[in-house]
């Protein structure tokens, strides 16, 4: 169920746009970057629903009314969810309305990952996992991928840049070896997870949820960065492409936001 | 202050989400140092098995199924061994590891083990076996290279490592002063052994190769993920003399004697091809898909498949001599290796990671499992 109707799909359109590119050098990070935003084209309403209604959720805990009931029933808590709720019906927001659409992107997200790390088979055990997700239309004369990105990059193992001017400096002369360089997609993972960590969660009023986000926009790009260091590069490509793309829409959604509140001010 | 039941949701969800996802990706990750990233390599002399597979190397006492020694004494997990062991004459082990490093051993009798040498100049795994060619080892690289050391020391021998456009993952085939190298970027190379400079190399042919070329008198052949299996003329610098092909891709090696061919493919299908035209001769349909190079003796020709089967046929007429499943549940990927009238197939370790195929009546024993 799992491989014929995500694992094997996106396994396949992944090789159909690697072929698409040539299925030369490079024609595999292309791929992996094309499909991330095929992906993210895809789920954009789920994302847009589940951004649309935490953003909706910070501006009520902004909101005075909002306040004024946390003040009041801050020693009864039954009571105050359920005056939460009743402002919620209020306003016409469902407060799980953020929820679904996460739980729907997990699947996609994970059979995304799955797909990039067999498509890549490293290791003739992999490449014979593969085999068994090919779809006949595929020619298998595109087999094993060809995996040089970017005139030094083996997305099959992890990225290090060799920095050669560094090689007589003390301490840092072993960056300038190959195999042993700056992880500069690793670096882009934490940075760019930063910046959508941020740009995605809205701010709260709410002190334990604010703690929470603070928390989470510091250790997850933290540990996605890890997964990023020590995993194949491949891996490493779709984070930096999948936030790159992430912050995009953020800022999208943010601008589209502040228009939103101007106009009725406007008027 | 409170928070929204979404928030609360979200929080309690995002360390299980992170779990799970860290668990997917470490089951997907090659570098997981317990599971398989490919099948055993396995090697032989006149007494002992060399078997290489996960964190080790064991060598195996071929009558009596013991441990003789295991290197490294400790498994460690950054390291893990699947290309078939060299041996050279004076008994040194070459190994090659997904470490990226060659190391040379000298086992003593009393089973201790000693590093003589090691390579660490390579970029990225050995995947393919080393192979001793006089007084030099050549070691097929996954970053695309040959590389060859000298015996005596692991020091380079050849001004470069000879390259190719793709990874190597066979062992090279070496015939008097040649070396033959097949390459996953779908070519064969011909190599000068003492100088390491090229002779000729094919075009394009069609699909990767994944494991040693076969040479029988001046036809080199290869079996290809085209799903071909193509003969090409050493003395026409690998002309393609002609080409059969397959219901699968070919993985394994053709077996060659007597003028006939035997190889399987990823469909499951044994052949017999005949060298003079490239003509089938007979085709069986096996249980599973056939990865390994079929064994070979006068009696009998020996595939092994995916499901667990070793299946043996009379090689002139392809009749069926008898087929035995020695450890049920487990894949036979593997070359197959004949000792004497014994034939040894490694499975992927679940309950016996050796066995011992009696090639007269099939019968099969447990010959080694590791201790956990």
């Amino acid at each position: 169920m799992w491989n014929t109707f995500i694992l094997d799909p996106m396994i396949n359109a992944l090789l159909w746009i690697y072929q698409l590119f040539g299925a030369g050098p490079n024609a595999f990070g292309f791929a992996i970057i094309i499909f991330t935003a095929l992906v993210r084209v895809l789920t954009l309403p789920l994302t847009y629903k589940q951004m649309h209604s935490s953003m909706m959720m910070a501006e009520i805990q902004k909101s005075k009314k909002w306040k004024n009931i946390q003040e009041k029933y801050k020693d009864n808590k039954q009571k105050l969810q359920e005056e939460q709720m009743k402002l919620y019906k209020e306003l016409g927001i469902n407060p799980l309305g953020g929820c679904f659409p996460l739980l729907i992107q997990f699947p996609v997200i994970i059979g995304l990952y799955q797909a990039i790390i067999r498509t890549m088979a490293a290791s003739p055990f992999q490449l014979l996992d593969l085999s068994k997700h090919i779809y006949s239309a595929i020619p298998s004369s595109l087999i094993p991928l060809n995996s040089q990105f970017m005139g030094y990059m083996n997305l099959g193992q992890p990225e290090r840049l060799a920095l050669p001017f560094l090689a007589g400096v003390p301490i840092l002369s072993a960056l300038a070896e190959p195999g042993k360089g700056l992880p500069m997609l690793a670096i882009l993972v934490v940075i760019t997870s930063f910046l959508q960590t941020k740009l995605t969660t809205p701010p709260t009023s709410d002190s334990q949820g604010a703690a929470m986000s603070q928390m989470m926009s510091l250790y997850m790009p933290l540990f996605i960065g890890y997964l990023a260091y020590s995993f194949a590069s491949g891996l490493a490509l779709y984070f930096v492409a999948s936030n790159l793309l992430g912050i995009i829409q953020g800022v999208v959604m943010r601008r589209m936001r502040q228009n939103a509140e101007m106009k009725p001010a406007k008027s | 202050m409170s928070i929204s039941p979404c928030q609360t949701k979200k929080i309690a969800l995002l360390p299980g989400l992170i779990l799970i996802l860290a668990i997917l990706l470490a089951g997907c990750s090659s570098g997981g140092a317990m599971t398989a990233s490919s099948w055993p390599g396995i090697s032989t002399d006149e007494t002992t098995v060399y078997i290489a597979f996960n964190q080790s190397v064991f060598a195996i006492d071929l009558n009596r199924g013991s441990e003789i020694w295991h290197y490294p004494e400790e498994p460690d997990r950054a390291k893990s061994f699947f290309a078939p062991p060299a041996i050279s004459n004076d008994g040194l082990v070459i190994i090659g590891g997904y470490d990226k490093a060659v190391n040379a051993l000298e086992p003593s009798i009393s089973g201790d083990v000693r590093v003589v040498w090691s390579f660490e100049g390579a970029g990225d795994r050995i995947v393919g076996a080393p192979v001793v060619a006089g007084d030099l080892v050549l070691v097929p690289s996954a970053d695309h290279k040959l590389y060859a050391l000298n015996l005596a020391n692991g020091r380079p021998a050849w001004a470069e490592p000879f390259v190719t456009q793709g990874a190597l993952w066979s062992a090279p085939l070496v015939e008097s002063d040649t070396v033959y190298l097949a390459s996953l970027d779908h070519r064969v190379y011909a190599i000068d052994l003492a100088t390491g400079t090229e002779l000729w190399s094919t075009d394009d042919l069609k699909g990767a190769i994944a494991d040693t070329p076969t040479l029988a008198d001046n036809l080199l052949l290869v079996g290809t993920f085209g799903e071909q299996l193509i003969a090409l003329n050493i003395d026409n610098k690998g002309k393609v003399e002609w080409t059969f092909n397959t219901e699968g891709w070919v993985w394994g090696s053709p077996a060659v004697v007597d003028g006939i061919a035997y190889f399987g493919d990823y469909a499951g299908i044994a052949y017999a091809v005949n060298l003079a035209h490239g003509r089938e001769s007979w085709r069986k349909q096996l249980d599973g898909s056939i990865i390994a190079t079929p064994a070979l003796s006068d009696e009998g020709v020996y595939f092994v498949t995916n499901e667990g089967t070793v299946h043996a046929f009379e090689p002139r007429s392809g009749n069926s001599l008898w087929s035995s499943n020695p450890n049920l549940n487990d894949m036979l990927l593997s070359d197959p290796v004949l000792a004497g009238e014994t034939l040894i197939v490694a499975t992927m370790g679940s309950e016996c990671l050796i066995s011992a195929v009696d090639t007269n009546s099939g019968a099969v024993r447990c010959l080694f499992q590791p201790e956990e």
